[in-house]
């Protein structure tokens, strides 16, 4: 018995090392972030990007990434998710391995949260510089407060070079130039040592001395004779010495440091783009899941207002895209950072024609919606979401967002 | 064997026993602080643009005067050591540098002077050398829970100064504390789920410390009450027989 026990520890144990082992390669290559944890309909009915582009997947510590985009904030928003608008669009990537030099909505710079309006686009800019050497997931998210992170597409890029060297100069207002890696590192070592030796040498002045034999004396009730006056003296010495020596501290850092202001604090309120004309009415009429063979089809009923003929060229939801390939020229590009879900068909094909109102067909089969964790016929909202972007022979688009569509499943299998 | 003989080997392993108690206090110490200090300070603790200058100096001190209370209850009221709560604080300091230089700056790559941990450790002395001259944890609690809370923000701005000077970046004024904040990325450390000053006291004129370290300084008092007798009545409660006819009685029943 003792010896399976044994066994089993031993066992654990190896399992155990060879975690350690796995894992520690990780540390500088991680594979995931977790974006498809989240649930299919916060990703599909809340934030939508869209025009992503990273300006680059290869790059040198000290090179600078762009990442540009669009967003819309749904216009009809789940009521399970709460929405104040107050948010914040970050830049994702395991740790400082990238420093944020700038982002940028609506050509706004964002220092603080930014309070942002339900069904508004917003164009956005973020600038990052490579920080350490690695390859990294890296992508961009809008963080809202109370809804909490709303992820954008991301990439993997290969950072090359070294760290060493690295600086992060920037200028105070008081005209002097600092290196952020390790500014003020210097004083906060030094008087983090220093009150710290005076911690180590009053602990030092008692353990120095027997201790447990100390217990016997104090239950004998003569505790009395373990502190003498000379102790007393060096007590007074040392509180007053400790008081005395923050005081003095404090003066010179004042002198050091005349001019400091708080923490920064404020939310910034950030216009919408202005709505740009729509000649394309749509609604989408019913919506089904087929689960065996992966398949979202919905009927859309789309009104032509405009003076051009329309064509649906593509889906995009949670940072997966579905191209209609009918249309010339409208294929998968590699570069582009979302998810292909492959090809959109659609029938009647023919464009809708100026004035025209007809019910077209959209079905997608693939793989993805299982892939991507979008199936929400395992949630408690079946309802899907995304945007439709419609097209004129020109190329001038039309932005259409579903926001609300109950999904029916169809399992294929007659249950018992 | 001589009777000095039999006492200095006595002596050596009473030395012996005192450093496996010292070192096993002060490594059980260093665990549960820091479990604790995280749990109830973390943040504050973590980055340099939380050490703001009204939530921080109230919540730290509050919060951490909690272990070195229970500890002096112990070993003042059984040992007569007055070190309860400097081994406290030099123990979460330990903890607080191995999380700080091992997880934060060497595997994540945060730099030390974002995430430098603040130190008690002035206040721990004081608070432990007047509980030392007076000999009373009411009048501890009342006058160096009073230390404490003062002694708090004054001992960590020597660090803290120089984070806070002023910086035009990208046409916004921000502290050097908030450039960290917002170039080194934290993926869900919005800017909003800071809680910092927020410019609510305005009957203050802007003098928000002060007003921080008075209302810290009266929390940590009372702070101290409840940690003391949890110290001394749960942690400290050895009880010994006077006599060997008490101990005889005692193991009939």
């Amino acid at each position: 018995m003792k010896k399976r026990g044994m066994r089993m520890i031993g066992r654990v144990g190896a399992l155990a090392l060879l975690g350690m082992i796995l894992a520690g390669p990780a540390t500088s290559r991680l594979w995931a972030l977790g974006e498809k944890s989240q649930e299919a309909f916060l990703r599909m009915r809340t934030v939508i990007f869209y025009d992503t582009q990273f300006s680059g997947r290869k790059f040198k510590v000290g090179d600078d990434l762009t990442v540009t985009g669009k967003f819309m904030l749904m216009p009809i928003w789940p009521k399970e998710i709460a929405f104040t608008g107050i948010s914040w669009l970050n830049f994702f990537v395991p740790g400082p391995q990238f420093l944020r030099v700038g982002s940028w909505i609506n050509d706004r710079f964002m220092s603080c949260s930014e309070l942002l309006e339900l069904g508004g686009t917003y164009e956005y800019k973020t600038v990052t510089r490579a920080r350490y050497p690695g390859h990294w997931p890296v992508g961009v998210m809008l963080s809202m407060k109370d809804a909490g992170p709303l992820i954008g597409p991301s990439i993997y890029v290969d950072v090359d070079g070294s760290h060493e060297g690295f600086t992060n100069p920037i200028k105070t207002l008081l005209g002097n130039t600092i290196n952020l890696e390790d500014y003020g590192q210097a004083r906060m070592l030094i008087w983090t040592l220093v009150t710290t030796l005076i911690g180590v040498a009053w602990l030092g002045l008692w353990v120095s001395r027997p201790m447990v034999s100390r217990m016997g004396l104090v239950a004998a009730g003569r505790s009395k004779e373990l502190i003498s006056d000379s102790d007393k003296k060096v007590a007074v010495i040392f509180a007053l010495g400790s008081i005395a020596l923050v005081a003095l501290a404090n003066a010179m850092t004042s002198s050091q440091y005349p001019h400091t202001i708080p923490i920064q604090e404020t939310i910034i309120k950030n216009q919408a783009l202005p709505p740009e004309p729509s000649p394309v009415k749509a609604k989408v009429l019913d919506a089904t899941y087929e689960v065996p063979t992966r398949t979202l089809a919905f009927r859309l009923e789309v009104h032509n207002t405009g003076d051009r003929p329309m064509v649906l060229k593509e889906f995009a939801t949670a940072n997966v895209r579905f191209l209609n390939e009918q249309i010339p020229g409208n294929t998968w590009n590699p570069d582009f950072p979302e998810v292909y879900g492959g090809a959109m068909k659609i029938t009647p094909s023919e464009p809708i024609a100026p004035g025209e109102t007809k019910v077209i067909e959209v079905v997608m089969a693939s793989a993805e919606w299982e892939n991507q964790r979008l199936t929400m016929y395992h949630e408690t909202t079946n309802r899907f979401g995304g945007l439709l972007f419609f097209s004129d022979p020109s190329g001038a688009r039309t932005i259409i967002a579903i926001a609300d569509q109950l999904v029916i499943p169809k399992f294929g299998v007659t249950q018992m | 064997m001589q009777y000095s003989q039999v006492d200095a080997e006595a002596k050596a392993i009473s030395r012996k026993f005192d450093v496996v108690v010292l070192l096993s206090t002060f490594l059980a110490l260093t665990a549960g602080f820091h479990v604790h200090q995280m749990l109830v300070a973390g943040d504050w603790s973590f980055w340099i643009d939380w050490k703001d200058r009204n939530w921080w100096p109230i919540v730290a001190p509050i919060m951490e005067i909690t272990f070195p209370a229970a500890t002096q209850a112990v070993l003042w009221t059984k040992f007569r050591m007055p070190i309860g709560a400097t081994i406290c604080c030099l123990g979460l300091l330990w903890g607080e540098w191995m999380n700080r230089y091992i997880n934060f700056n060497g595997w994540t790559h945060y730099p030390l002077n974002m995430v430098f941990p603040e130190t008690f450790l002035p206040a721990a002395v004081v608070l432990d050398i007047v509980l030392m001259l007076t000999g009373n944890w009411v009048v501890t609690a009342l006058v160096g829970g009073e230390l404490w809370g003062w002694l708090f923000y004054p001992t960590n701005w020597v660090m803290i100064a120089p984070f806070h000077v002023p910086v035009e970046y990208q046409g916004a004024l921000m502290s050097v504390a908030d450039v960290i904040n917002y170039m080194y990325v934290r993926t869900s450390t919005p800017e909003y789920l800071r809680i910092v000053e927020t410019g609510t006291m305005r009957s203050f004129a802007g003098g928000v410390t002060g007003v921080a370290a008075f209302f810290s300084a009266f929390v940590s008092v009372c702070m101290y009450v409840p940690w003391w007798l949890m110290g001394a009545h749960f942690f400290g409660s050895t009880k010994f027989f006077k006599t060997y006819e008490h101990a005889a009685e005692a193991r009939k029943y």
